[in-house]
């Protein structure tokens, strides 16, 4: 809806002056865990079915890991280590690349158009299903702790047995001090570091748990989302090592520019991103102390490690700083698997191109159960083994129009070679090559050789359109 | 908004040209900043992306890291030569207060525009309310009133500067002025306000779909 009736706009007066002070509340309803009844016949099933720890961070972008050697002074010694005894997929992408809608992709297995996180204004629907449900409804014991950030009203969530997480500045949470929602409960967290302290709550959980019983947990980080604040003891380790080369459109102040102002990078620009180096290490420490933790657990082999990102991050290109568009800095995430009882090819990579909403179906078939309907990804499990020459040979990208940031809704068609981009308002179609043009800086639409492959990719954008509503 | 007159102008009796002369004469630091601002985000639009239109990289970074600072001068700071250069022209107090805030409306006005390559026009509008155009507004308003003081000063001398209600308005008006500054841009980077501006949003126009 476009236009404004007197109503609304009294409401809306009405409603800004309450806003001030709600916002600064965090006020809390909900947040509580709802366990299933468990079906005993499938938990007996399934008690030998492999653990699962799913890892998610904020912004991290794919080739920020320090095996890649993007940025050279760059450290990540555990994300190379888990790589190093798993497999690591290299053309992994989100669905949306925005933090709101792609966390729910991740948990439902659905396009944002279909469970209605379309933006980060958008409210969780209590009536979207979860992997956590049917998990738990196998036997499961399922726990989601850290970041959810979805607007509204926390949800009770079901299928999990707890449910920690915050909704400080609008569920973004802080890095020092934050204040979490542990099962609907407030509870302050002074002299904290939030990474440090969602991992020393995911390890408690762990602990806290039969070691015959298979278990699932979410732990969703606010690391590495601005503003980029890493623990005391890694501020301005990187201040004299060399990091990525800021692309040549790039400068000092480009964070001021009106379509990249509201991402909070503002500053100079390697600054903030030494900074976003500096979390992603603080990041990889306590992801380091659960894979501590996990080789020295009795389902050590048995335990499915995942790290993966909401999406990826511009440091510069196209003088942008953030996320959204459907270019590869920001659309593709990490994503290493650790599984020394499912991964014989240990150090592998996989080039086939794997989506977030593939993950639930994933954990669902990993576990033998069956893959609902509803969900519109496709497990991967299979290429933790060998690529698969069936793979899906393109995905398919959505944006939505998320205020007050400067993109205009768009989607996508992404394969190996190309990314093609149409916009509903404001730009004429992109194409870039991906493997020539790794930065998305020359757009070949409207180029001669490339009306045959414009024409292809168009239709095919069209159908994947049509199939992921 | 009128214009008070402490001097009387020969020419004043030549009729509405002289009046128009004097009009712009007056607005003229106002119409400066204006075109200043106007002219540096046009030069931004220009230049941003575009390292191939400069003779160097280091050309194209150094002009546009000052042409993105710089325009902070209109949008933010002009009210430190507006204003006291229209009332020692003949302004009113109002009337240089517009003068010395029409560049940060200028500056809401402009991003709005933008704005419309990518929202719906009353989303768009709404866009002239962000953090950093009030935050703009407030530090105009903030040296407008301490501008006050400089007027006051080089009219009467020590004089005119032992007025507590004087005192007592600027000191007011600053406060707010720099407080509202404060929390558009650098109270947590602003992000509290954006927050409330986004809040604001949705009750007007939900998800913004």
């Amino acid at each position: 809806m476009n236009s404004v009736t007197r109503r609304q706009l009294l409401v809306g007066a009405a409603g800004l002056g309450a806003a001030v002070g709600v916002s600064a509340c965090g006020s809390t309803t909900g947040g509580r865990p709802i366990p299933p009844p468990v079906d005993p016949t499938l938990a007996e099933m399934h008690r030998d079915a492999p653990s699962f720890i799913v890892i998610l961070s904020d912004d991290h972008r794919a080739d920020h890991l320090g095996l890649t050697g993007v940025a050279p002074g760059l450290q990540t010694p555990n994300l190379d280590r888990m790589a190093a005894q798993g497999v690591r997929f290299t053309d992994a992408t989100v669905t949306t690349a925005l933090c709101s809608p792609s966390r729910a992709s991740f948990i439902t297995g659905e396009y944002a158009r279909r469970h209605g996180v379309i933006n980060n204004l958008s409210a969780w629907d209590p009536a979207n299903v979860t992997f956590f449900e049917q998990l738990a409804a196998a036997g499961y014991r399922c726990g989601y702790i850290g970041k959810w950030h979805m607007p509204g009203a926390l949800p009770d969530l079901r299928g999990v047995d707890t449910f920690i997480t915050f909704t400080i500045d609008e569920g973004q949470g802080v890095y020092t001090d934050c204040p979490l929602v542990i099962n609907g409960v407030d509870v302050e967290r002074p002299g904290t570091y939030v990474s440090t302290d969602l991992t020393d709550l995911a390890l408690d959980w762990l602990a806290a748990g039969d070691p015959a019983q298979p278990t699932c947990l979410f732990l969703a980080h606010k690391a590495v989302h601005h503003p980029f604040s890493p623990p005391g003891d890694l501020e301005g380790v990187y201040a004299d090592e060399p990091l990525m080369d800021m692309p040549d459109e790039a400068f000092t102040y480009q964070p001021l520019l009106e379509r990249n102002v509201w991402e909070g990078t503002a500053g100079q620009l390697s600054t903030v991103y030494q900074r976003y180096c500096e979390t992603l290490l603080g990041l990889d420490r306590e992801i380091g102390r659960i894979l501590d933790y996990v080789e020295a657990s009795p389902r050590a082999d048995d335990t499915v490690v995942i790290y993966t990102s909401d999406n990826g991050y511009s440091w510069g290109e196209q003088t942008l700083t953030g996320k959204r568009w459907a270019y590869d800095v920001s659309a593709d995430v990490p994503l290493i698997v650790r599984w020394p009882d499912g991964i014989t090819e240990r150090g592998a990579e996989r080039g086939a191109p794997v989506l977030n909403i593939d993950l639930a179906p994933t954990l669902l078939d990993l576990a033998g159960l069956d893959v609902p309907a509803n969900i519109q990804g496709t497990s991967w499990a299979p290429l933790l083994r060998a690529d698969d020459p069936t793979w899906r040979p393109e995905v398919y990208y959505e944006y939505f129009a998320d205020y007050p940031y400067q993109v205009p809704p768009h989607q996508a068609v992404r394969t190996p070679e190309w990314v093609y981009i149409e916009y509903e308002r404001g730009l004429p179609p992109e194409l870039y090559s991906r493997a020539d043009d790794p930065d998305q800086r020359r757009n070949r639409y409207g180029e001669s050789s490339t009306e045959q492959i414009v024409s292809e990719l168009s239709a095919a954008l069209a159908q994947l359109r049509v199939a992921a509503s | 908004m009128s214009i008070s007159t402490p001097q009387a102008s020969p020419d004043q009796s030549a009729g509405d040209s002289a009046t128009s002369r004097r009009l712009l004469y007056v607005a003229a630091p106002a119409v400066i900043s204006i075109v200043t601002l106007l002219a540096l985000t046009a030069l931004i639009e220009w230049g941003s992306g575009h390292p191939e239109r400069f003779s160097s990289v280091g050309a194209y970074r150094a002009f546009m890291d000052v042409a993105v600072l710089a325009r902070f001068g209109p949008a933010f700071l002009s009210a430190i030569i507006v204003y006291p250069a229209m009332r020692l022209r003949g302004a009113s107090i109002g009337w240089a207060g517009w003068g010395a805030a029409s560049s940060a409306i200028a500056f809401g006005l402009v991003s709005a525009v933008l704005a419309l390559r990518f929202f719906p026009p009353a989303q768009a509008l709404y866009y002239a309310l962000n953090p950093m155009v009030v935050a703009a507004l407030g530090s105009q308003v903030a040296f407008s009133a301490l501008a006050e003081v400089f007027v006051r000063w080089r009219r009467h001398g020590r004089a005119g500067l032992r007025n507590p209600r004087l005192w007592a308005i600027v000191i007011a008006v600053a406060t707010a002025g720099f407080a509202l500054c404060y929390v558009g841009v650098i109270w947590d980077g602003g992000r509290h306000w954006f927050y409330v501006w986004i809040r604001g949003f949705m009750l007007f126009f939900g998800n913004g779909q």
